[in-house]
């Protein structure tokens, strides 16, 4: 099921409903309810591949609580390996296996060797990078004593399968999500308003700012060899509206969904193209994964607490991993690369926090555009590589950027297409200190003028609304 | 708190409730009656006709003497034909032959994905033509079509009525001259031959017929072979057919897309099942037969009707 489908506005409510007439003191049961209406709302996709999540979540509930129970240090590690082994496993299986066999292929046939081996007929079960971590996250946590093993396999269950956030995030920790499930939810009316704020919030930038761009990203990149530089600059550049629309709007749709059930998902997005610098967009963009890769793998490989040459090393495979986590393709590890060449100069002259605080000032110095431009640039020429079918493409499209820059734009974009990124921009940069696009920075007061913005966006996403794309970050 | 909530919730939905009457209106349009026909008939209809605009002007289903049920919807092409066949095919106990449009642009058209139709498929035939899981505002004509739609409405206060059809969806009574313009061409030129023939290159060249490319033959060409097969299955009679054009549209086919078909229904007319009947020439000189250059008027559609349906006949005796 898809958020932006008939079948999700007839099951959020009735599902709404059902969990709030269960009294919250009974939240057990409110529990059972999301675990029931999580594996519906998954299999409605395709049902078989539910054996996938009730398999991840036996094991690592079994594993943790085994942990807990193990002393034995070594045991304790061959545990936590059985973990890593099976989800890793059915993760790379899955989505890597053909790419690893497709690979290997070419290897041999560049040295002069033809090998004929049958691929694999997988489809890629929706949203299983985002439930691996997560359930990873459980397990490594117990592991380090971080959390109590969970005592609920009902909670458990629901927290690995949460349907909000199951297909495309946020890729919550166990930490944050878990213990949510087993105390009351009462519930909120402010909370619920501004979910449902936010999801409406969501809807928008998916359905106008994201498919609109998609059009025409679809066309330019497909055809990318009858456009001109200038044309495919536009492409690279709406890519990086249509991605942000995209995913930052499902995680909008998914943490405001969550809060009408009563849970605080971690915030995904935070205005990351008003980012100044590259370290500062990966503080803003995709934060539960790039929080996940700093806390499991970066740490744990010594961070930056050891000598300058670990941690370029450390920094480096970060974004690969990043990179390849994204899909089975060359592609997104050149653009894990991309981001983590233009990431070094700023680690090794020790500048890469030096823009922590946000900006303050509501009129921005020229200092501030300059460098919020030149970041977003580098972010659009980056996201290339992440939308080319093959790396050939990818430095096909940016050496023509760079060489026929000149050459006139030739597509036709709709009329309102720049004057509504402008204004959706200017609206991101007035509430960059909010939680989401409508959590009023201005009209707070008036309720007559939210109710006829809301009006006016739901005709924005009826008039303007492209709505035939699908989520991008489902296929990850 | 929670009534609070719903109540304010329900407050804000109010005017969407109040767009229930204007959905339920341009709901009642030619696609209903197509839909309702064919649910209510399923065990008695022996004919289907599939097709474009073209048959859908030109055969009016009261005058077949099979009980027939017209799936021909304006800007059909094969693959949307093909969809409806394979929806409906196997549900029609007494179904003896299908129809489908093969006239001389069929065979080079592909609606796809972005059909602007694709909504009206949906909703009264819950074919989903999307390639993906359709959005919510698609299962409403209102919201599918916002801009269409309120312009219908607002056309329908202004001139009372839009169109008259019958129960098998075919328009029965002369449309608005002052709305439909392109298919009401010859009737506000009053027939007159010579002012058509001037404005004949206009209209033609504004039709996509002329101008389509060759690429989609072979996938249409696949898709009649799997009808054929299916129909060949279960011993049911498929009839191509062409239905008359107005002798400027006829003058301007291309020999080498006229060749395609000929050779492609060759290989099809091997098959004893399958049948060509082509009309295109027949009533070409007529032009107080026609609405514009490819489509029959009322009057012509009945003539034909009647012409077709005994052609029909004979071919099952």
């Amino acid at each position: 099921m898809i958020f932006n489908s008939i079948e999700f506005f007839i099951f959020l409510p009735l599902v709404f409903v059902i969990y709030w007439l269960i009294p919250s003191s009974q939240y057990r049961k409110q529990n059972v309810v999301i675990l029931l209406a999580s594996y519906v709302f998954y299999g409605w996709w395709d049902w078989r591949f539910l054996s996938l999540i009730a398999l991840s979540s036996v094991l690592d509930y079994g594993i943790g609580k085994a942990l807990a129970k193990q002393q034995d240090k070594r045991q304790r590690k061959y545990l936590l390996t059985l973990s890593c082994l099976v989800n890793i496993g059915l993760l790379a299986y899955f989505k890597y296996y053909n790419f690893f066999l497709d690979s290997f292929i070419d290897a041999f046939r560049f040295f002069g060797t033809q090998i004929e081996v049958d691929r694999l007929k997988v489809i890629l079960p929706v949203g299983i990078s985002f439930y691996t971590f997560q359930t990873l996250s459980y397990t490594i946590d117990v592991y380090k004593r971080k959390i109590e093993p969970s005592k609920d396999a009902v909670s458990f269950f629901a927290f690995v399968s949460f349907f909000p956030q199951l297909v495309a995030g946020p890729i919550e920790r166990a930490s944050n999500l878990l213990p949510q499930f087993n105390v009351k939810r009462k519930f909120d009316l402010s909370a619920s308003v501004d979910g449902m704020r936010q999801i409406l919030w969501g809807f928008f930038k998916k359905i106008v700012i994201a498919d609109n761009c998609a059009v025409l990203v679809n066309d330019i990149f497909a055809h990318h060899q009858d456009y001109s530089g200038s044309t495919l600059a536009i492409g690279a550049i709406l890519f990086a509206f249509q991605i942000y629309g995209d995913f930052s709007g499902y995680s909008d749709i998914a943490i405001g969904t969550a809060r009408l059930f009563g849970f605080q998902l971690m915030k995904n997005f935070a205005f990351p193209y008003f980012s100044r610098d590259i370290a500062e967009f990966w503080r803003r963009w995709h934060i539960s994964l790039s929080t996940w890769f700093r806390d499991y793998v970066y740490i744990p490989l010594g961070g930056s607490r050891l000598d300058k040459s670990k941690t370029v090393r450390n920094t480096m495979i970060i974004f690969l991993v990043s990179g390849f986590w994204h899909g089975a393709n060359w592609t997104f590890v050149f653009w894990g690369f991309f981001h983590a060449l233009l990431f070094m100069p700023l680690l090794l002259t020790a500048k890469n926090r030096s823009h922590i605080k946000e900006v303050e000032s509501s009129i921005p110095s020229f200092r501030t555009v300059l460098s919020i431009l030149k970041t977003f640039l580098l972010v659009s020429l980056a996201w290339v590589f992440f939308r080319a079918e093959n790396v050939s493409d990818a430095f096909y499209i940016i050496s023509k950027i760079f060489t026929d820059i000149r050459e006139p734009i030739s597509i036709e974009m709709p009329m309102y297409l720049w004057p509504m990124i402008f204004a959706f921009l200017l609206w991101e940069w007035i509430h960059r200190t909010k939680e989401h696009g409508l959590q009023f920075a201005v009209f707070k007061q008036s309720r007559g003028l939210r109710w006829l913005i809301y009006y006016s966006i739901i005709l924005a996403i009826v008039l303007l609304g492209n709505h035939s794309e699908s989520f991008i970050y489902f296929q990850f | 708190m929670m009534r609070i909530f719903l109540f304010r919730f329900l407050l804000f939905l109010l005017p969407f409730f109040l767009l229930i009457p204007v959905e339920l209106h341009v709901r009642e349009n030619t696609f209903k009656a197509k839909s309702e026909l064919i649910e209510e008939g399923k065990n008695e209809i022996e004919l289907l006709l599939l097709g474009s605009s073209q048959l859908a002007h030109s055969v009016n289903p009261e005058f077949i003497r099979l009980k027939t049920a017209s799936l021909a919807i304006d800007g059909s092409a094969l693959d949307i034909d093909y969809l409806l066949f394979q929806k409906y095919f196997s549900q029609l106990k007494e179904i003896k032959a299908v129809v489908i449009e093969l006239s001389y642009h069929s065979m080079f058209e592909i609606r796809g994905e972005a059909w602007a139709k694709n909504h009206l498929l949906l909703n009264y035939f819950q074919i989903n033509n999307y390639g993906t899981t359709p959005s919510v505002n698609q299962h409403f004509l209102i919201s599918a079509q916002p801009q269409f739609y309120l312009r219908k409405l607002l056309q329908e206060l202004k001139y009372k009525g839009v169109s008259h059809y019958n129960k098998y969806g075919f328009i029965d009574k002369p449309l608005d001259t002052a709305i439909h313009l392109p298919i009401t061409r010859f009737r506000r030129l009053s027939y007159d031959e010579e002012r058509i023939q001037w404005t004949s290159q206009d209209y033609l060249s504004k039709i996509s017929h002329f101008s389509l490319s060759t690429e989609p033959f072979e996938v249409n060409a696949q898709r009649l072979r799997a009808i054929r097969d299916t129909c060949e299955k279960y011993q049911v009679q498929l009839i191509f057919v062409s239905p008359p054009k107005h002798q400027f549209y006829n003058q301007k086919m291309e020999e080498k897309k006229l060749e395609m078909r000929e050779e492609f229904l060759h290989e099809m007319l091997s098959n004893k099942i399958v049948h060509f009947l082509n009309y295109e020439t027949d009533f070409e000189k007529k032009t107080r037969l026609f609405d514009n250059e490819n489509h029959m008027n009322i009057k012509g559609a009945e003539i034909f009707t009647k012409k077709i349906s005994a052609h029909i006949d004979s071919l099952r005796r």
